[in-house]
């Protein structure tokens, strides 16, 4: 067991340095291995940049690429822990944080506070994932209350709560940049699956929330694992099924939000990668999130490399290609699922 | 030392189902708890679990309020075996069972030898050891059940409950679970509460029981006292026979309509 589950943390580990290596590599100006381990080198141990360097390189890996690929490294792990969370504590494969409206609800958050306060700055970016995460919060507060038949979460009407509640959120959403002038309405496309947003700042902004949500994360493999035997049994076994759910979802809904307000909404990654998490190493949530945050983080790096890639030098919206990926895949889960969810 | 219900009234915002059930089991005894369908067996249990308040009433264990402890403190002392439905298709065996452990672990569920120990001697008493590898999606219903009594087993507790133990399982292993239920009653001084709907198998292996009707305790005591023909054929609106073996148990029969 526990060889198997070491193999499988670095395969996964190995994976994601793979991507993150090509994705700071392949671009409009390729940037050669030899050419990046020498300016990441100088960059680590301080020393100026060679001098037989294009000075450019520098640029375009310390202010354009890097920035770019750990905001995606972070995005996807955050998609992928919180996916496998979300689809913990409702017991059932299809619950992903886009199918359940929750990035939405995040979506909206971020919106409205760009709209009413307009924040610039430092202050705005920390209180942008704020925003975010009561907007998420509040969907996922909503989803539960409404998609609850006789104490029971039936796939049917979570899918259906969280479709229509994501539907008005977005609608909100698209209302408030409709009525917003040229400034707001650019600052905030990228909330629909634009261009994310570029340089050390949103990064920098994301990270202290995304430690808070992942640590949060990566400590309730077992409770989740409790939980699966449904919210009775997990009383009998000691859990307080209640407070452990509200600290899970609030602990996802946190990452999935600090994800949202930087990078926008993107869908299927939360889905598709604690799926073949388990299909590969089984069922057990204290690997599943931990693995599903690596995983999670490679697939969003490979799909953000072949948005920029495959139209180039058009970039296209990378919730395209993880929606081209991840909507098929959506539909076998969907009909595999069928016998035992009702 | 010993499970008392103090008058005991309960249900759902729906509904009232117990009204005022008085109930003691001396610790180390076996109750067979009986009644038709709907008669609020399983809500007892769920308030002897802890699980749903009482409106009224008590549930104390050595004198103390089992639902004034905390979740934790509470499955130390109470397990329950409920009926195998909908278990998670992926876990396997061990892993189902290794759960049962989870009063004594930390947040993180890391195991240690005494967890696995226990774990080991829940599978071997339930026959799953050659299981323990299988997810539990590819066991039979009876396997199932087996395996959440190998999971309230590795809880460790001196009050076990179980709801319906022997409906899924075959005659070898209803028995089997009885006499072990039994065994471990006589051996560790376990206290039991268990639904059971056949009647000859509580007149055999539990000390006491208790039919409930309506909600109401209608009678409790030693099998021979209770199980009469005519007070079970007033309860099941069935007639119903009773004879008695060469050693002495109750044995019912359901006479011709
Ligand atoms: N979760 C619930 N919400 C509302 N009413 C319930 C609930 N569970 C059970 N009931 C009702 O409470 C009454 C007692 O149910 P209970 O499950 O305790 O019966 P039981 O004696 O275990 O029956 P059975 O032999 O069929 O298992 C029934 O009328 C039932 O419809
Ligand atoms: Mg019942």
């Amino acid at each position: 067991m526990k060889t198997r589950w070491g193999r499988a943390f670095w395969l996964s580990a190995g994976l994601l340095v793979l991507a993150v290596g090509l994705s700071v590599t392949v671009g409009a100006v390729p940037v050669p291995l030899p050419v990046l381990a020498r300016l990441l080198w100088a960059g680590l141990s301080g020393r100026a940049v060679p001098a037989n360097l294009p000075a450019y390189y520098h640029t375009i890996v310390f202010d354009l690429r890097l920035p770019h690929t750990v905001l995606m490294l972070l995005t996807g792990a955050a998609l992928g822990s919180s996916g496998a969370a979300y689809q913990g504590v409702f017991r059932n494969p299809l619950a992903d944080p886009y199918l359940l409206g929750i990035a939405s609800g995040a979506g909206l958050g971020a919106v409205l506070i760009l709209a009413i306060h307009r924040p610039a700055g430092w202050g705005g970016a920390l209180a942008l994932p704020v925003a975010a995460f009561v907007g998420a919060v509040l969907t996922v507060a909503l989803v539960y209350a409404l998609a609850q038949v006789e104490g029971r979460l039936p796939t049917t009407t979570l899918i259906l709560a969280g479709v229509a509640i994501g539907s008005l959120a977005s609608a909100l959403t698209s209302f408030l940049m409709l009525e917003s002038e040229g400034t707001l309405q650019r600052a905030i496309t990228y909330l629909m699956g634009g261009a994310p947003l570029s340089g050390w700042q949103p990064v920098l902004a994301m990270l202290p929330y995304w430690l808070v949500g992942q640590a949060g994360l990566l400590l309730s493999g077992h409770a989740l694992n409790v939980l699966q035997f449904g919210e009775e049994q997990a009383q009998h076994l000691g859990l307080n099924a209640r407070r452990a759910k509200a600290l899970i979802l609030a602990a996802a809904s946190l990452t999935t939000a600090v994800a949202v307000a930087f990078a926008g909404i993107i869908g299927f990654i939360g889905l598709v990668v604690p799926h073949v998490v388990r299909l590969l190493w089984g069922e057990d949530y204290r690997r599943e999130v931990p693995l599903s945050l690596l995983g999670g983080a490679t697939a969003l790096l490979l799909a953000d490399l072949l948005a920029r890639t495959l139209l180039a030098p058009r970039v296209l919206p990378v919730g395209i290609v993880t929606a081209l990926f991840g909507a098929p895949f959506f539909l076998w889960v969907l009909r595999r699922a069928r016998p035992t969810a009702t | 030392m010993s499970l008392e219900i103090v008058h005991v009234s309960a249900g759902y915002p729906s509904q009232q189902v117990l009204d005022d059930v008085h109930l003691t089991v001396p610790k180390g005894q076996i109750l067979a708890l009986l009644g038709p369908n709907g008669a609020g067996k399983t809500t007892l249990l769920r308030v002897l679990s802890g699980t749903l308040a009482p409106w009224q009433g008590q549930v104390r264990w050595e004198g103390r309020d089992i639902h004034r402890l905390a979740p934790k403190a509470r499955a130390r002392l109470v397990a329950v075996v409920p009926q195998a439905r909908a278990l998670p298709p992926a876990f396997t065996v061990e892993q189902a069972v290794m759960l049962g452990r989870t009063p004594y672990l930390s947040w993180l569920g890391g195991a240690g030898q005494a967890d696995w120990k226990a774990v080991q001697r829940a599978l071997t008493q339930t026959d799953l050891l050659p299981l323990a590898a299988r997810p539990l999606q590819r066991l039979s219903g009876g396997e199932q059940q087996r395996v959440l009594l190998a999971r309230a087993l590795a809880q460790e507790t001196p009050l076990l409950l179980l709801d319906e133990p022997t409906t899924h399982l075959d005659l070898h292993h209803q028995s089997r679970l009885l006499a072990l239920v039994r065994d471990l009653s006589r051996a560790r001084g376990l206290t039991v509460v268990m639904v059971v709907h056949d009647l000859n198998q509580a007149a055999r292996y539990a000390d006491r029981v208790a039919i409930l009707d309506h909600g109401r305790l209608v009678a409790a005591g030693s099998p021979a006292a209770v199980l009469t023909a005519e007070r079970l054929t007033r309860v099941y609106r069935t007639p119903v026979e009773v004879l008695t073996t060469a050693q002495g148990w109750p044995v019912v029969v359901a006479a011709a309509e």
